[in-house]
């Protein structure tokens, strides 16, 4: 009793000081933060930007993480510099921004690195892991078999920053008896007459994360011109079908947000050890754009079909 | 020139104002902006509750158009002519589909955009002076048959939608001169750059020729000389909210012949100035839901004052009379779109619009000088899905003029879907045309003082139009059975279809006595009445056949029969009958031979017909009388063949090309009035010959 008392005492304490030392942070700094206690374990998720991918994926993980336990914080990372440094806390980064100040800020930290394949070579001192959320190459090339067996050839462009990707269509090309058209973008300036090559002489454009080619910025061009040349466009996620891609396949930030946070319980059950270097999403989810479609004069299966002809495919390429 | 100056400070505080800096660093997770959103995609014919045609920028481009009627050709039941008339008026080119038409074209509604460009006044388009320069054009979608309740009042025989390039897809620079016979000379500059979220492209374009040559050899007095600035800016405001704002500016003088047929118009020259602005907000709420807001001001001020020729009628002595014919008509248009996908089986449409039209002018409305007039329009649609193979998509439009009772526009399709290649459509819509200005308040005369023996002055008044109260809208009922089909492993689609389309209550002005007592001429005027009804039956056909991908072929055909419902069958009734070809066709080669030449071959045919303001009176080229059947159709049948000929260069980003352009390959031909009554030569269509070049350099 005298120990729970002691305890709670010590939490009110601790609170106060928190509290006083928050806003004397918040009134010094010009900006309010929520308090982590130091001897509790802390996890804090840093969001590379406000997209709505990160913000769903930070608060999945929030929601999952034993409060009891552990204080789980989200901050961007605009805010790293003037959130204070604790003991017993694991970062997980969202997007390459993250990754990049989060090292600036803390290179000895513990991360958890939420991010797709083009991952930056970023070594910390400390124990890390990856989580990457993007989804199998593979996976991709099953989707468009799987809404048109009759598309035959693809058309993918590419840079140096997704040369990983390529190598894995290409190989996977092979094995679903796919013509895969590669087209290099060493280039911004490339992209346009290059774009306009690729969705003549093929029958889909497959749009692989690249953001030297994929970004809010040329994506009007390439959705346009692709329409305008009457080829579907495969994008790699839920926003890219909103865009006006016709699907794609891709982890929700619900399913990275959970991946994510068995992994942090994973660490702590494990001492502080993460159990793998490199985690891939545990499940996938199909987007179509039934509007572009229909306006490209499309018929495509319903996402249940598509999802449980990928699953085939699977088991049985 | 205020309106000009409001456009152009207008860009530049739209450029200034809402410039950002480009993104931050992005990656997968960004969220990517919605670019093709409801009001931005296309409606492909297996899902059109009606048949629509659509003419991409390669088929304009392989036509050697060098105005959209050129391209226009293509689409079946589309005749266009040149129509360099007896009456003195500028000359026009005239698109026309299923008949029913004179110079001004009124049965067609024509949007750029979704903004609507037809003249409030007279009705029909000008194409010398459409504000938009034809490289600037993504793709034309023209909709065969009424279609109100998707494109607003007004789409009633047919719907011609031009749809401009974003303007993130015209980056760099892009020069084109073509330069041949008939005083050709045009030439376009764009350039097209961006700024973060901000796209946009600038236009300068100017087209001329010397019109049409007389049978004789002579060159009519109808050249054409136009200038345009227009200007799109596209900026992406987040991911989900985008604003259009376009604007323009032109100008034309086009050479009109004096009238043949009646004595006062001389040759003169008419100066057009329009303008445009146009504001657009796109807002998609979410996967469900997207919003569409629009505003939209026209401009056009015509300038045609004259002295009249001098008049000789005994015992007057001769004189003369001034004629102010200039007029400016102004469109406001304000429109409210809401895109609802409450079911991934059911696409809901609805919005709202108000329009107010105004015209200035002395002539027209020589009582009052002006006409306002307010339209109000609330309208919807519906598309189920009822599952993979059958659609129901049902319309309806509901719209209040001043002046005109208020009308319905409904709309019912079934759609039946074999498989994903073979599709049956069966539809019924119904569509009015409200009367245009001049057709409802046009009260012109011509007023004069002359003398005799030079010294009696005599006060003359020629009444010409008196307008009618309760002039009501034009009907017309569509039926149809469409097939939409793509064969030969989707390499060649199929667009066919048979229709009837019933026409009531068509407005037309016979000259009667003059009702306001004034004239002292001829104690006669023209007054605008619904008089007329006809019934179009037709069959129609499209092929789009891509061989391969360096070969495709597209030809289309309409067979057509216009019946009048007068059962006598004479004058106007009749010269209803005769103004479509019972047939007409179109074909349209292009053939990529390897990167640097290309070519294509396009033939076109139409049949005897006879527009309705042409001579209808004459007797048949080789004697007889009209009614016998042949002086009525005095467009005799032509047929029309094009070549191009291309050489295409490319040093990296830098593309160009220099084509050889030849028309009118196989015979000299009439396709407006080939006998006019004045027997004055008719004008020609001749051989057309110039060289294109084209540059682009990203």
């Amino acid at each position: 009793m005298d120990r729970k008392r002691q305890k709670n005492s010590s939490n009110i304490a601790t609170g106060l000081v928190v509290l006083v030392l928050s806003l004397l942070n918040g009134i010094l700094l010009g900006v309010a933060k929520p308090a982590l206690a130091d001897s509790s374990r802390h996890v804090v998720i840093v969001t590379s930007s406000d997209s709505s991918y990160q913000q769903r994926t930070a608060s999945r993980i929030q929601q999952n993480i034993d409060s009891t336990e552990t204080q789980a914080l989200i901050i961007s990372s605009d805010e790293l510099t003037t959130s204070p440094k604790h003991s017993n806390t694991v970062y997980v980064t969202i997007g390459e921004r993250a990754i990049t100040k989060l090292h600036d800020y803390a290179s000895e930290a513990i991360v958890l690195r939420i991010n797709n394949r083009n991952i930056q070579r970023t070594n910390y001192t400390s124990a890390q892991s990856d989580l990457i959320t993007e989804q199998p190459a593979c996976k991709h090339l099953q989707l468009i078999r799987a809404l048109n067996p009759r598309w035959t050839t693809i058309g993918v462009l590419s840079s140096i920053n997704s040369a990983e990707a390529t190598a894995e269509l290409t190989i996977c090309a092979i094995k679903y008896n796919l013509n895969l058209q590669l087209y290099a973008i060493t280039d911004e300036s490339d992209l346009l007459t290059t774009l306009e090559t690729a969705v003549e002489n093929n029958q889909v454009l497959l749009a692989i994360v690249d953001p030297l080619i994929y970004n809010s910025r040329t994506v009007k061009n390439i959705l346009l011109t692709s329409y305008r040349h009457r080829k579907p466009v495969i994008g790699y996620s839920d926003s890219f079908v909103q865009a006006g891609a016709i699907a794609a396949v891709y982890t929700s930030p619900e399913t990275a947000g959970d991946d994510a946070a068995n992994i942090l319980s994973d660490f702590f059950a494990n001492n502080w050890q993460f159990n793998h270097t490199v985690h891939t999403p545990s499940g996938f989810e199909v987007s179509t754009n039934a509007r572009v479609a229909a306006s490209l004069d499309l018929a495509l299966p319903d996402q249940r079909t598509i999802i449980r002809r990928i699953q085939n495919m699977e088991i049985k390429p | 020139m205020v309106y000009h100056r409001f456009g152009i400070a207008s860009a530049f505080c739209f450029l200034l104002c809402w410039t950002t800096t480009t993104s931050a660093v992005e990656d997968a997770f960004s969220d990517m902006p919605v670019v093709l959103s409801d009001n931005q995609l296309g409606t492909t014919p297996s899902r059109s509750p009606v048949a629509i045609s659509s003419i991409d920028r390669d088929l304009i481009e392989a036509a050697g158009a060098r105005t959209i009627p050129d391209a226009l050709r293509l689409i079946p039941g589309i005749i266009v002519g040149h129509s360099v008339n007896d009456f003195g008026d500028k000359p026009l080119l005239v698109v026309a589909y299923h008949g029913h038409s004179d110079q001004f074209s009124r049965q067609m509604n024509v949007l750029i955009d979704g903004r609507s460009i037809y003249d409030p006044l007279l009705g029909g388009v000008n194409w010398y002076n459409i504000p938009i320069a034809i490289d600037d054009i993504e793709r034309i979608e023209v909709t065969r048959g009424p279609n109100a309740s998707t494109y607003g009042s007004n789409s009633f025989q047919a719907v011609i939608n031009i749809i401009t390039r974003h303007a993130s897809e015209d980056q760099g620079h892009f020069t084109k001169i073509n330069i041949g016979n008939h005083d050709i000379f045009d030439a376009t500059y764009r350039y097209g750059g961006n700024s973060g979220d901000l796209d946009y492209r600038l236009t300068l374009a100017t087209v001329n020729d010397d019109g049409q040559d007389r049978a004789g050899g002579n060159n009519a007095y109808d050249d054409v000389n136009s200038g345009l600035i227009d200007y799109r800016l596209d900026y992406q405001a987040n991911t989900r909210n985008q604003i259009t704002y376009q604007g323009s500016f032109g100008r034309t003088i086009q050479q009109a012949e004096a009238g043949k047929r009646e004595p006062v118009r001389p040759n003169r020259d008419i100066e057009d100035k329009n303008a445009h602005q146009y504001l657009r907000w796109n807002s998609t709420i979410s996967s469900k839901q997207s919003v569409v807001a629009k505003y939209f001001f026209n401009y056009l001020d015509e300038q045609d004052d004259f002295v009249s020729r001098t008049i000789n009628v005994f015992p007057l002595d001769p004189f003369t009379f001034p004629v102010k014919q200039s007029y400016i008509s102004q469109r406001h248009n304000l429109e409210l779109t809401h895109f609802i996908r409450p079911r991934d089986t059911i696409d809901l449409t609805w919005g709202f619009s108000a329009q107010h039209d105004r015209v200035n002018s002395d002539f027209y409305f020589r009582t009052s000088g002006k006409v306002k007039r307010n339209t109000y329009r609330l309208f919807g649609s519906a598309v189920t899905d009822i599952n993979a193979r059958n659609t129901i998509d049902v319309g309806l439009l509901v719209e209040k003029s001043d002046g005109v009772n208020a009308d319905l526009s409904p709309r019912i399709a079934y759609l039946h879907h074999f498989n994903d290649r073979h599709t049956v459509r069966v539809g019924a819509s119904r569509a009015v045309r409200t009367p245009f200005l001049f057709e409802q308040d046009a009260n012109v005369a011509y007023t004069a003082t002359a003398t005799i023996n030079e010294t009696e002055p005599v006060a003359l008044h020629d009444q010409l139009y008196v307008p009618l109260n309760n002039l009501e809208t034009e009907k017309i009922t569509n039926i149809e059975i469409g097939y939409y089909g793509k064969l030969l492993n989707k390499k060649l689609l199929l667009n066919t279809r048979i229709f009837q389309d019933k026409l009531e209550d068509l407005i037309d002005g016979p000259e009667v006595p003059d009702p306001t007592g004034l004239d002292n001429v001829n104690n006669a005027a023209f007054v605008f009445d619904n008089l007329y009804a006809t019934t179009v039956r037709g069959f129609d056909i499209e092929v789009d056949y891509r061989i391969d991908r360096t070969f495709r072929v597209v030809a289309s055909g309409a067979l057509l029969d216009i019946k009048s419902d007068d059962p006598v069958r004479v004058g106007k009734s009749r010269e209803y009958e005769e103004s479509a070809p019972d047939h007409a066709l179109s074909l349209l080669t292009m053939k990529d031979f390897n990167e640097k030449y290309s070519a294509s071959l396009g033939f076109y045919y139409v049949g005897d017909m006879a527009w309705m303001d042409a001579n209808h009176n004459n007797t048949c080229e080789g004697g007889g009388q009209p009614n016998g059947g042949c002086g009525f159709r005095n467009t005799q049948g032509y047929k029309k063949l094009d070549l191009r000929l291309v050489r295409n260069f490319r040093l990296g980003n830098e593309s160009a090309s220099l084509a050889i352009n030849m028309q009118n390959l196989l015979e000299n031909y009439s396709d407006y009035d080939k006998f006019p009554s004045s027997q004055a030569p008719a004008v020609e269509q001749n051989l057309i010959a110039f060289l294109q070049f084209m540059l682009h350099i990203r």
